[in-house]
Formats: structure tokens, C-alpha cells, sequence
């Protein structure tokens, strides 16, 4: 009796604070808090800031003429702006990604010579062409495949940052799509309106959710590897699917054996899509990927429940000590991991193509794609945009080889030479560093500025123990 | 009886397929190296020897067939042995997530496959015929039950892998390679500090895992299927759970590759038995029944798991 009660003042006190601090947010726009200026000055300051001088400050082009300088110009004792982000973690990691993807499309070619050398270059070619062998439409089509992919690579993205290696993203993924398909079917005479497809995508990531909940669980409570549980969940997720559409003669098209189509309007909209990209498949899947992307970036920089699962990643003993549950940690990060997953599921579901599930007992690929994905992003939201682009990007070109005589399974090959090589980033970044970093310190080395020499070499050494 | 018998039998075949994989596993991890490449072995292993079958058979060339499974078993151990290399090399001296660099073989594995099958035959497919069935020629069969049991209806394979599992026992426990082997997979710091190379048993450990895991691969597919189409069904992955199930431990993991055969073999066979054939249960459930089962039994075992203690962290010399 006395938790319950307990539990319900946490409750109300949680609403208090909240109640509070929400009603202090809207006066800070009109009067003056902590000691600062009413919001709406503030903003309009801003706009007076473009043309003039404000608290002493120049105008903003003044500011942004002076950024574009310090790149390339020292500013005071700081090296230009530039030469710091070419040494940076993030740039280098950059490099050991591109240079994982040159070496994977360079087996890749060696293959293809192997294959048959006289037509090798023209069809390395048309694979590097990839979407825009086909114009606007093929650059429309790379975003509708990317789509899938860049979703399974966030939740596997996701999972790494917070150290769990989330390999059942294919399971989740079929949860999803049976998620959006399931639901759609079942509501398509309840509900008429055109926002079916938001309940179809949110099924689709709760499905997700309950997938990913289970390695969770069993890493969490029991201790057992997350990679075996999540490969199990895969298969038991592929067969369960596949016998659940198979005995629901309401999904099930036992003709084709496949499932029925997905409701005209449980469909994504385009929201101007097929305007820019004419006669491809593109739709608002994309502009929601890239939005949960973002959303991603801000939960794992700027919050402090990213802070608390990055640091379960990083060191969970650390973690502890800190007062963070790492059990907390670990599921709710699977669960939002295999909901992404199904999020992606349920948008391949709804792409408008005539959405259609085929239960014959194989795993769907694009889970395993989204771990090349999130690997070669090196786990980042934005390294995994353009990472699934890259590798959308060389599906079609796989698909426009077939015609030049090669069998695109030349791609998953490259894919996973890809994988291989991205493993080696911190390889990749040694090398970086010797070629960079240790060239300024043979640079720095001049007789009057023996201070600097140290300084530079210390920064080296921090960094080699950044490894 | 007749039932009984085919179940044990084709358990027994199973059992021995997917032990040769976990002991695979088993070498690597004792030596501190993760394999979770193991289905990417496999499917390389199972795919050179398939091939070669077809080949022999395709060209008409007159061998005893149990000789050519022979071949085909070394030529998959070999193949298997060449993948792992890429592992090790990424594991050992690369310093790269041991995981990350098993996934990358793992999505390399069938594309390689395929991409070879299709681009020599124009399909995925590599048809065999099954030639080397033992039905009821060899003279032990007479022997009433035993004879039913072991020497009926089987294959070579299986006395191969149970051979391959008691050298396996005495190699790990009873050698100086096998101590060797376990104190790096424990401790390589103190095993280097006593003049072991721990970068070149770990080297080997993951050679002896690859060329398991490709023996096992050719095992488990000339038991079970008639054609190879570049898949061996997560049963790596489900090598790697009968391996932890089995505690790291060659005799454990016997046992628990029967169990998880038997698991296997009521999935494929649940028609003939009029029990389960009864029950009215759609197909899948019992597809799954072998992937539950390693669910639950981890959920039993993990607490008192004995791993290696130092698998999955690169040997790094400089840190003794």
C-alpha cells in the first residue's frame, strides 16, 4: 500500500515539475528570467543582428565572412579551422569509411576481371553509375531503396552506440512489415480516412519494439549474448510471421502465395516526391527516415538519456557506478533499436507498390544490409544517410549489370568486402594519423618554436590513446 | 520401432554435423577468438565440396562414392580452413572487432557462393546425386539393436565425426597444443609471459575452427539435402548456441548437438510420427522448434556460463 502510494506521489510530483518548468518556458518569451531578455527580443535582436551591430557584436555576414577566413587563416594561437577538422575523430573516421568502400569496390573489380575480363570495365562503370544510369527517376528510385536500409542501419547504429551488437534487426524488420500489413488489413474497413497509413507505420514499430524487447530481456536479466538471442528471434520471428499470414485467410492470397495488397490508403503519401523525382518510387518514407535520423542525433548528443545509454556502451561497470541502470539501459535500447527496425519494415510495407509479403521461409536481407550500413556510417546518423545511400546507390548499379552480363550478387560481395574492411577503421585511422598528424610534428619541428613541438606531440599522444 | 530407429539415425547424422561446427567454434573460442563466421565457413565448405561432387558426377568419372564424400569432406575442410584465415587475420593482427569481422565473412559467404554458381551454371543450384547412402551393406548391420541403430540407414560422415570428436577430446586435454590452446584463450598475457606465441595459437585455434566448421558444413548438407543452394539455415549460429549450451566443453557439446539434432529431426520428420502428426499443428511450429529451444536452454544455462575469459579481446602485447 505504501509503494502505491509512493508511486503515486512520484507521479503527481512529476507532473508538478513538469507543470512548472513548461509554464516558466512560455513567460521566459515575455518577461525576463534568470536574468535574461524576453525571448521575443531576443529573436528579434537576432534579425536586427543580420544588418547591425548588436551588444558590440558585428553583423552576422561580418561573422560568417570571418568563420570562412579561420578556415584556412590561424586564428590568435589556434591553428586554422580547418587543419583542426582534418585531425579530428570524426574526419578520420570518415576517411577509414571511405577507404573501407574504395577497397571493397576494388575486390569487387578484381572479381568482375576474374569473371570476364573483357567486359569488367564497362560494367565496373555501370556500377559506379548506380541510380543515375536512369536519370531522375533512377536517383528517386536509390531514395526508395535506401529507405529500408538507412532504417535497419539506424537501429543497428543505434544498438552499437549504446555497445550492443543488435544482429536480429531482420527479424524485427519482418515484425514490422507484418506489424503495418496485419493492421492495415484489419482496419481497412473501420478506418477510411487517409491517416491509415500513420497507425500502420506506428504497429510497425511497436511490432519492432516486442522483437527487439526479447534479446533485450535475455542480455539484460539472464546475461546471455544479445547476438545469439537476436540471430534466434530472426528465424523464430521469419516462421512465426509466415505461419500466422499463411492461417489468416484475411492477408493470405493462397493463389500467388503472398499476402493481399496493402490498402490504397494505408499507403505513404508522397508529399512531393514524384515531383521532383518523376515516374520513380520515392515517397515520404525517405523524408521520415532522414527525420528519425535527427531525431536520433539529438536523443544520443543532447539528451541525457543518450548520455546514460552511451555510457552503459562505453563502460557499463563505469556506468554503474554512476547510478545509471545499465539494465534499464540495455532493453529500452533494444526496444528502441528493433523499433526502429520495424519502423523501417512497416515503411517498406506501405511504399505504395503494391505492398505485398511473401511467406516462403527466407530471412528478409535488409536487416543484415542495415549492419553493413551502420558499420560503414561508423554508427552515426548521418554517416548512416549517406552510408545507405552509397549502398543504394550500388544496388541499382547491381541491378543495370545484370544487363552488361554480370550477376548482381557482384554486389553483396562488394557489400560485404565493405563490412570486412570497415572493421579495420582503427587500421584505417593509424594510418591517417601517421600520415597527417605525424608529418606536422616533423612541420612543427623549428628552432624557435621548440614550445609548440611539445605541445603537438602531446596532442598526439592523447590522441593515440583516444584508441 | 521403425520410427524410433529412422529418428535416431537421422538424429544421429544431424548430431554429428552440427558437433564438428561447435567443436569448430569451440578451438577458436578456447584460443580467445570469437568465430561467429561459422555459417559463412559452412556455406564456403559445403559449397567446394558440393561442387566437386557435382563434378565427378557430371563428368562421369568412375569413384567409389564413398572415397569422393571422403574428397569432398577434405576439399570443404580446406576451404573452410582458407575463410577462416581472413578472421584471424582480421582478429589477430588487425585488432578488429572480432564480431564485426565474423558478420562481414558471414554476408561475404553466400554472395560468394552464388555469385560463382550462377556466373559457371546460370543457377544457384548444385545438384548431387546421393550416391554414398549407406543403407545396408556394411556387415555390422546384423548386429540385432546396435545394428539398427548405428550401422543402418547412415552414413559415412557419421563415423568420421565421431572419430574427429574423440581426437578433438584428447588434442584439447591431453596435449601440450591443447593446454597451450586454453591458457590463451584464459589468460594470454601469462601464457605469452611463459614463451607461448599467442598470436600464432590463435592463428591455429581459428585454422582448426574454419576447417570444422566447413567439414561440418559438407556433413550436414550431404545428410540432408539432394541439391546446394548457398544456405545452410543459421546452423552456425545455432553451432555457436550448442557450444555455449555444451559449456566449451567437447563432451557437453556431443550431448547437446543430439539434443538440438532430435530438436531438429521431429521439425523435419513430425509427419511420421503419428504423435506429433496429430496434434494439427501448422508446419512452422515445428520449423521453429529448434530455435525456441536454444531460446529457453540459454535462458537456463547462461547463469553459470563458463566462457573463455579473454575471447573476443584482441591480444595486444603491449598491455602485459
Amino acid at each position: 500500500m505504501n509503494k502505491l502510494k509512493l508511486f503515486f506521489a512520484a507521479i503527481g510530483g512529476w507532473f508538478k515539475k513538469t507543470g512548472i518548468s513548461v509554464g516558466r518556458w512560455f513567460k521566459s518569451w515575455v518577461a525576463e528570467t534568470d536574468g535574461k531578455r524576453p525571448k521575443f527580443v531576443s529573436v528579434g535582436l537576432w534579425f536586427k543582428n543580420w544588418i547591425y551591430e548588436v551588444d558590440g557584436k558585428p553583423n552576422h555576414f561580418v561573422k560568417i565572412g570571418r568563420s570562412i577566413k579561420y578556415l584556412f587563416v590561424p586564428y590568435g594561437d589556434n591553428e586554422p579551422k580547418l587543419k583542426i577538422l582534418v585531425k579530428s575523430q570524426g574526419f578520420s573516421s570518415l576517411i577509414s569509411s571511405v577507404a573501407a568502400a574504395v577497397t571493397g569496390l576494388i575486390i569487387g573489380l578484381i572479381i568482375m576481371l576474374i569473371a570476364n575480363p573483357a567486359k569488367a570495365f564497362p560494367g565496373f562503370l555501370t556500377l559506379l553509375g548506380g541510380g543515375f544510369n536512369n536519370g531522375l527517376k533512377g536517383i528517386g528510385d536509390v531514395l526508395y531503396y535506401a529507405t529500408p536500409i538507412m532504417m535497419t542501419g539506424l537501429a543497428v547504429g543505434f544498438a552499437f552506440k549504446t555497445g550492443l551488437f543488435n544482429i536480429g534487426a531482420t527479424g524485427q524488420y519482418t515484425m514490422g512489415m507484418f506489424g503495418a500489413l496485419f493492421v492495415a488489413h484489419n482496419l481497412k474497413t473501420v478506418v477510411t480516412g487517409d491517416f491509415l497509413w500513420v497507425i500502420c507505420i506506428l504497429s510497425g514499430f511497436v511490432f519492432g519494439m516486442a522483437w527487439g524487447f526479447i534479446p533485450g530481456i535475455f542480455k539484460a536479466l539472464l546475461n546471455v549474448n544479445e547476438v545469439i538471442t537476436a540471430i534466434m528471434t530472426n528465424y523464430i520471428g521469419m516462421y512465426l510471421v509466415d505461419m500466422l499470414i499463411k492461417n489468416n485467410p484475411l492477408l493470405y492470397d493462397s493463389t500467388h502465395n503472398w499476402t493481399n495488397y496493402m490498402p490504397a490508403n494505408s499507403n505513404l503519401p508522397k508529399w512531393g516526391m514524384t515531383t521532383l523525382f518523376p515516374n520513380s518510387y520515392a515517397n515520404a518514407g525517405f523524408i521520415i527516415a532522414i527525420g528519425v535520423a535527427i531525431i536520433l542525433y539529438i536523443i544520443l548528443n543532447k539528451t541525457k538519456f543518450g548520455y546514460e545509454l552511451k555510457a552503459c556502451g562505453m563502460n557499463k561497470n563505469a556506468a554503474r557506478y554512476a547510478g545509471i541502470s545499465e539494465k534499464r539501459s540495455i532493453i529500452l535500447a533494444m526496444v528502441i533499436s528493433g523499433g526502429l527496425a520495424g519502423l523501417g519494415g512497416a515503411i517498406a510495407m506501405q511504399a505504395g507498390l503494391k505492398g505485398t509479403y511473401t511467406p516462403n521461409n527466407t530471412l528478409a536481407t535488409q536487416g543484415f544490409d542495415g549492419i553493413a550500413v551502420a558499420l560503414l556510417g561508423t554508427s552515426n546518423p548521418v554517416g548512416i544517410i549517406f552510408s545507405a545511400l552509397f549502398f543504394a546507390h550500388l544496388k541499382q548499379g547491381g541491378f543495370f549489370l545484370q544487363n552488361a552480363g554480370f550477376k548482381n550478387e557482384i554486389i553483396d560481395v562488394i557489400v560485404g568486402v565493405t563490412v570486412y574492411f570497415a572493421a579495420f577503421a582503427l587500421f584505417f585511422k593509424g594510418l591517417w594519423k601517421k600520415l597527417i598528424v605525424s608529418k606536422k610534428v616533423k612541420a612543427a619541428v623549428t628552432p624557435n618554436e621548440p614550445n609548440e613541438n611539445v605541445a603537438n606531440e602531446n596532442s598526439v599522444k592523447a590522441e593515440g590513446e583516444d584508441k | 520401432m521403425e520410427v524410433f530407429y529412422l529418428i535416431f539415425q537421422q538424429t544421429l547424422m544431424i548430431a554429428v554435423a552440427i558437433a564438428m561446427v561447435s567443436l569448430g567454434g569451440m578451438f577458436a573460442e578456447r584460443s580467445g577468438v570469437i568465430n561467429i563466421a561459422l555459417e559463412g565457413i559452412m556455406i564456403i565448405g559445403a559449397f567446394f565440396g558440393t561442387y566437386f561432387i557435382n563434378a565427378i558426377q557430371t563428368n562421369k568419372v568412375d569413384m567409389d562414392p564413398q572415397l569422393m564424400l571422403i574428397v569432398a569432406l577434405v576439399i570443404a575442410a580446406i576451404a573452410g580452413g582458407i575463410m577462416s584465415l581472413l578472421l584471424s587475420f582480421s582478429a589477430v593482427n588487425m585488432k578488429a572487432d572480432q564480431t564485426i569481422g565474423g558478420t562481414a565473412i558471414n554476408m561475404m559467404a553466400p554472395a560468394l557462393v552464388i555469385f560463382i554458381a550462377r556466373t559457371l551454371n546460370n543457377t544457384k543450384n548444385v545438384p548431387f546425386d546421393n550416391t554414398f547412402f549407406i543403407r545396408d551393406e556394411l556387415f555390422l548391420s546384423k548386429i540385432p539393436v546396435i545394428g539398427d541403430l548405428f550401422f543402418k540407414n547412415t552414413y559415412i560422415t557419421v563415423y568420421i565425426g565421431i572419430a574427429i570428436w574423440i581426437i578433438a577430446t584428447i588434442v584439447l586435454y591431453k596435449t601440450k597444443f591443447g593446454l597451450r590452446l586454453r591458457s590463451c584463450g584464459e589468460h594470454p598475457q601469462a601464457a605469452d609471459s611463459v614463451g607461448i606465441n599467442v598470436y600464432k595459437t590463435r592463428y591455429i585455434g581459428t585454422l582448426i575452427s574454419g576447417m570444422l566448421g566447413g567439414l561440418g558444413g559438407m556433413m550436414l548438407i550431404a545428410v540432408t539435402v539432394g541439391a546446394y543452394s548457398g544456405t545452410v539455415n543459421g546452423y552456425g549460429f545455432l553451432a555457436l548456441a550448442v557450444m555455449i549450451f555444451g559449456q566449451w566443453k567437447p563432451i557437453m557439446i556431443m550431448l547437446a548437438a543430439i539434443f538440438f539434432a532430435l530438436m531438429n529431426t521431429i521439425s523435419s520428420f513430425y509427419i511420421s510420427i503419428p504423435f506429433l502428426h496429430n496434434l494439427g499443428l501448422p508446419a512452422d511450429v515445428f520449423k521453429m522448434l529448434p530455435y525456441i529451444a536454444v531460446l529457453i536452454v540459454l535462458a537456463f544455462t547462461s547463469k553459470k556460463s563458463r566462457a573463455p575469459k579473454a575471447e573476443g579481446i584482441p591480444y595486444d602485447k603491449g598491455l602485459r
